[in-house]
């Protein structure tokens, strides 16, 4: 290690100072939803809540936790993101190797390409999509969730991208020494992409885990709502024009902000513990030279 | 020939299950475009509405503050794109240059997380950190010495508004992607570069960028299909009747058309419009990789 | 980075471009009442026994139970309102229970889904052409599927088994618009769900402490509403004149009831002199309203900066104590002005109802609309039509007539509430005005003998608010008890005639279809510009002249139509 200069001491300096700041300003409405969350309800509505519980409770989330809705839909949603998330990255590894070749080597590439782009353009808006699901018999069933979404293709190209990065000789050794692709594929290009594979992964949990309208759409009971369309129904703002008197009555119970925001944090919690597992495969380099087929 | 298809085969085969989804869940359902091309009712179906030709796009383009609301949507939405992009790869750069692994990880993990919070719990958020009478950011501002604009309520200040909490909530995101096309940067090409003797600038210059690269130049491409989808959700959430003039979006006008009555019709047709306009670009641009820097995108 | 979510985003996007809110149906529900007036609201009762009016061909048993039972299916929106209790649901409740024990109609709902996509949704069911026996639509919906002939005559039904009380609502509450309303071509299409005429009106809010203090009398024109919004401003540190919210129009601390000072009528659709339907935002006397709020704005009476707030933030402003007075419905003693008193209470905080006023020597009329929510429409050939009819007579003997069971079909101890889970819903459109006379008079008189099992919920707030200032009894106290919203207002605006109910009611006209939305933005935009001083009054004028040129002449001719064939 060579001793640090000083405009280089200045730099590091600086960019701590600047990165800190940044993830600072990051956390803040975080912190702020929290504080909410184990704050009574009176001061919630009343917005005097910044970063610090105001008469600290724990009623909003012993109320959610105690809402069977609540975890039927966490329960849909785990189901979701365990058996969406490997479709996703399974069809997205086998769709990107074939179309990261070289025109020569797959002449067809070029237009399955297309195809695939084609759709990230396009499409035919709610209500043909809804008949598609309907006629294949999946509403209301778990499938509809996991598959009309199964080939995401901004990852598909975002892999393909990274597959070419990887060195053609590689691929050529293992190819003289009588490997197949499925072979080369699963043992050469799976590990030396996997910063590439994390990344494509994570799209694909916080996609299932985030995505709300495909549910309430396409089931036909509340139980089988996944726990976004779920929070959905909670979060949308009220209209106030068409109240009477009972729904008004029950209007401060569920515009309670405590419960919301201890809601959304308990919903959130999962999929924000999930990064740092994750985030291994994008801090150390990979040495391609290191890895033989 | 054979022998050509038979090495191509297991090519083939693992395209076909990915292929196959997207025949049946997005290509079928493609059909439905030609409801744009019909005063489309749902209790008539899409062949017994009545056709229109072209009506539905007329009526987008006749409408007297379509000039208005392209252009709020253009600029704000090439505003996000550039924005975010500088700030995701300025970040994944910046953070990069650090030697600390907690240090990395722990920003990484912050910056990340305002991706997972609705725009409908952080407008009423932002209402309150930028009223120029008590929030906060007014109040730092007049430590300053500065005046604090009205950040939502004033037409010239909206849009600068929207592009900055837009980045704001996105960045940490949208670096994941930048972050994983550096760590997948050869680490020989480093040493290399140290054994002739470059210092951290040329090797950001030269290996850094260069490494990622390919990886910038696809994301510009594929957010060249973004420029007439300016964010409805935020958008939204913080427009209001004094800021229309400079906020109003195409994605918000064809919400207030639905609250009238079901507009599908209107909304496919706005739907393929933007997805016209959304092909030439990234056509364009693929074209223009390759022709010049002879480098395909996709 | 906008571009990794291009394909989740396209679906949020068309989901909520796509999304029908029910907002709509409420704000252009309004009204055609010829015969204008009060809608007939205090003849209403909620007894079962007035006269049938029905010249019915055979009238049958409105109760009679089918032998074997038979099913219907139907959908529901739910809503995070619900609340079962053990073992419940929407498929097995004290209502499901009933329609199969009484009435021999099991009832299987196909879909639920949330409110706020049940439009939505109710859309692609009927694109799919897979439509349920019972439904409840969209006027836009209802004139569709009429349109398509999809959905069933219901006269012969009706006339044979419709209840006596099902049959008031109908044909005697709100001048019998509610039937007038289902009917098309002399055949009653649907049972029409409605809102209260007189629960629409705004009604003045104010801060009783804060008037004390700045020694000023109760306010009984609107000079006086702006001298106290004036004293209010400078009493009080950080607080405003009078609360608004950015949308002007509905909800809470709107402009309805100042306009309603200038004797303007924004929003709705009236009979000029000549006896043709106009909208009254674009009348004369909104220049006038309009130039008072610039003035208001002007000096400091308005928040600065109300173009941002909506109604979540209104309320945190009253509750922190910078508004004390508003514009806004009859309900809002339950939310929020409920919070702001528990946090506020100690520090003395009251409130109190008043009518609206008038700027001038004339009596102040309230605006209003006729508030048909959608209808209940049984799919072409089912087999039990009448089973519509008997389900909505069932609902309401067990709900609100006189041998209603509140406990097991509205609202238990525990605040469960069931009334949200019939399968047709209805209630007489003047309930509350009844229990909030009937509940005043048992307070005066301490006697509750002739009450209803809800009437007695409210008046049991009411003894413990007024008597032993119970402040979580506050809300339904300031409704339904003495100096109430009720009695003070509602009863008033009733009893002396003074409502201007808006007249048009039907389904959206082809050229508000495409035209509303381009209009509304326009008259949003202009009223707030000219209210913060951006634009000048006179902006007013070049407005309406806008207003025709760009659709306002053909919706009017159209709607005009419309009231023509009615």
């Amino acid at each position: 290690m060579t001793r640090l200069s000083f405009g280089r001491k200045f730099f590091l300096t600086f960019d701590y100072i600047l990165l800190s700041i940044l993830a600072f300003l990051c956390l803040l409405p975080l912190v702020n939803v929290l504080a909410i969350s184990f704050s009574s309800s009176t001061a919630a509505t009343a917005n005097i809540v910044k970063f610090w519980p105001v008469d600290f409770n724990l009623k909003s989330y012993t109320y959610a936790l105690s809402k069977p809705e609540f975890s039927d839909a966490y329960w849909v949603t785990i189901k979701r993101v365990l058996i969406g998330t490997p479709i996703n990255v399974i069809l997205t590894m086998l769709v990107a190797y074939p179309l990261s070749k070289d025109d020569r080597l797959f002449r067809w590439r070029k237009y399955y390409s297309w195809v695939f782009i084609f759709t990230m353009l396009f499409n035919g808006g709610l209500i043909p999509w809804y008949m598609t699901i309907k006629t294949l018999g999946l509403i209301d069933t778990f499938w509809a969730l996991v598959l009309p979404g199964a080939v995401p293709v901004f990852s598909v190209i975002l892999l393909l991208n990274f597959f070419r990065g990887i060195p053609k000789e590689i691929e050529e050794a293992a190819l003289i020494d009588g490997c197949t692709h499925w072979r080369i594929l699963w043992r050469i290009f799976l590990p030396l992409s996997a910063p590439a594979i994390a990344t494509i992964t994570l799209f694909a949990l916080v996609g299932h885990w985030n995505s709300w309208f495909d549910g309430l759409i396409l089931m036909n009971k509340t139980e089988h709502y996944p726990l976004q369309s779920y929070l959905q129904t909670l979060v949308i703002s009220f209209d106030l024009k068409i109240m009477n008197v009972k729904e008004a009555e029950l209007l401060s119970q569920i515009n309670n902000r405590t419960l919301k925001a201890s809601q959304i944090f308990l919903a959130a919690l999962p999929i924000m513990l999930t990064y740092p597992f994750l985030q291994k495969y994008f801090m150390k380099g990979i040495v391609m030279g290191s890895v033989k087929g | 020939m054979k022998g050509l298809f038979r090495r191509e085969l297991p090519f083939h085969i693992m395209v076909w299950p990915g292929l196959l989804a997207v025949l049946i869940f997005s290509y079928v359902p493609m059909a439905g475009v030609v409801i744009a091309f019909q005063k489309f009712i749902p209790a008539k179906g899409v062949f017994d509405s009545q056709w229109i030709g072209f009506d539905n796009f007329r009526f987008l383009f006749q409408q007297p503050d379509f000039t208005q609301i392209l252009r709020n949507t253009l600029v704000i939405a090439i505003a996000k794109i550039v924005a975010g992009l500088i700030a995701s790869i300025g970040f994944a750069l910046l953070l990069n240059e650090l030697g600390k692994a907690f240090f990395k990880r722990t920003i990484q993990t912050l910056v990340y997380l305002p991706h997972f919070l609705s725009w409908i719990i952080l407008g009423g958020v932002l209402i309150d950190i930028l009223s120029p009478s008590e929030g906060i950011v007014s109040w730092a501002l007049g430590f300053l010495g500065i005046n604090s604009p009205f950040f939502l309520g004033s037409s010239s200040w909206f849009p600068f508004t929207l592009v900055l909490s837009d980045v704001w909530k996105e960045f940490g995101f949208g670096a994941i992607v930048y972050l994983a096309a550096l760590t997948s940067i050869d680490p020989t090409h480093y040493e290399a570069a140290v054994i002739d003797g470059a210092n951290r600038w040329r090797q950001t210059w030269h290996v850094t960028l260069p490494g990622i690269a390919p990886i910038v130049v696809l994301m510009v491409t594929l957010s060249l299909g973004n420029v007439l989808n300016a964010g409805f959700d935020q958008v939204f959430i913080l427009l209001s009747p004094s800021v229309m003039d400079t906020g109003d979006i195409i994605d918000t006008w064809v919400y207030r058309m639905g609250l009238v009555n079901a507009q599908y019709g209107l909304a496919t047709a706005v739907g393929l419009f933007k997805s016209v306009i959304s092909s030439i670009l990234i056509i364009t641009s693929f074209v223009m990789a390759s022709k010049f820097a002879n480098y395909r995108v996709f | 980075m906008t571009n990794i979510f291009a394909k989740n985003r396209m679906i949020t996007f068309a989901s909520l471009a796509l999304s029908i809110s029910l907002v709509f149906v409420s704000a252009c529900s309004n009204g055609n009442n010829s015969t204008s007036g009060n809608g007939g609201a205090l003849k209403a009762s909620s007894s079962a026994d007035s006269p049938s009016s029905s010249p019915a061909s055979v009238e049958a048993n409105p109760f009679e139970k089918y032998e074997p039972a038979i099913e219907i299916t139907t959908v529901r929106s739910t809503s995070a309102r619900f609340k079962f209790l053990d073992g419940e649901s929407l498929d097995n409740n004290a209502w499901t229970r009933a329609y199969e024990n009484e009435l021999g109609i099991k009832v299987k709902n196909v879909w639920t889904t949330d409110e706020a996509q049940y439009q939505n949704k109710m859309n692609v069911t009927i694109a799919s052409g897979d439509l349920p026996d019972l439904m409840f639509v969209s006027p836009a919906q209802f004139q569709q599927l009429l349109e398509s002939d999809q959905i069933e005559d219901l006269t012969t039904a009706y006339d044979q088994y419709a209840s006596p009380f099902l049959r008031k609502i109908m044909e005697q509450d709100a001048n019998g618009l509610m039937k007038k309303a289902a009917t098309v071509d002399g055949k009653m299409m649907g049972i029409t769900g409605f809102g209260s005429i007189e629960q629409g009106t705004p009604v003045i809010w104010l801060r009783t402490d804060w008037l004390e203090q700045a020694d000023l009398p109760e306010p009984t024109s609107f000079d006086d509403i702006l001298n106290i919004a004036e004293a209010f401003k400078k009493n009080h540190s950080g607080a405003y004149g009078i609360g608004l919210n950015k949308d002007l129009f509905g909800g809470l601390a709107t402009i309805e009831g100042i306009a309603n000072a200038y004797h303007a009528y924004p929003k709705i659709w009236l009979k000029d002199d000549s006896g043709k339907l106009v909208y009254g935002s674009v009348q004369p006397e909104m220049k006038q309203t309009l130039a008072t709020l610039q003035d208001m704005y002007k000096r400091g009476l308005i928040d600065k900066e109300f173009g941002v707030k909506d109604g979540n933030k209104i309320a945190e402003d009253i509750m922190n104590n910078k508004i004390g007075l508003i514009y806004a419905n009859f309900w809002h003693p339950l939310w929020p002005l409920q919070e702001a008193m528990n946090m506020n209470s100690a520090d003395g905080m009251t409130w109190k109802p008043y009518p609206v006023l008038s700027a001038d020597d004339q009596v102040a009329s309230p605006s209003t609309t006729i508030p048909v929510t959608g209808y209940y429409v049984i799919k072409k050939g089912y087999k039990h039509p009448e089973a519509a009819i008997k389900l909505a007579n069932l609902q309401l003997k067990n709900a609100w007539s006189d041998e209603a069971q509140a406990e097991l079909y509205n609202t238990d101890k525990d605040q469960t509430p069931f009334y949200l889970y019939p399968t047709i819903s209805m209630e007489p459109p003047s309930k509350n005005l009844e229990a909030g006379i009937a509940v005043t008079e048992a307070y005066q008189a301490k006697d509750f003998s002739k009450l209803n099992e809800e009437q007695k919920g409210y008046y049991d707030n009411v003894l413990a608010y007024l008597d032993n200032n119970d402040i979580k009894s506050f809300g339904n106290a300031l409704i339904f008890g003495p100096g109430g919203s009720e009695m003070e207002v509602l009863k008033k605006y009733v009893e002396e005639n003074r409502m201007k109910i808006g007249e048009f009611y039907g389904a959206p006209v082809p050229t508000q279809q495409m035209k509303q939305a381009t209009l509304d933005k326009l008259e949003l935009e202009t009223f707030t510009k000219i209210i913060v001083g951006e634009s000048p009054i006179d902006e007013f004028d070049s407005f309406v002249e806008k207003w025709h040129k760009l659709g306002g002449d053909e919706i009017t001719n159209e709607i005009n139509e419309w009231n023509a064939a009615q």
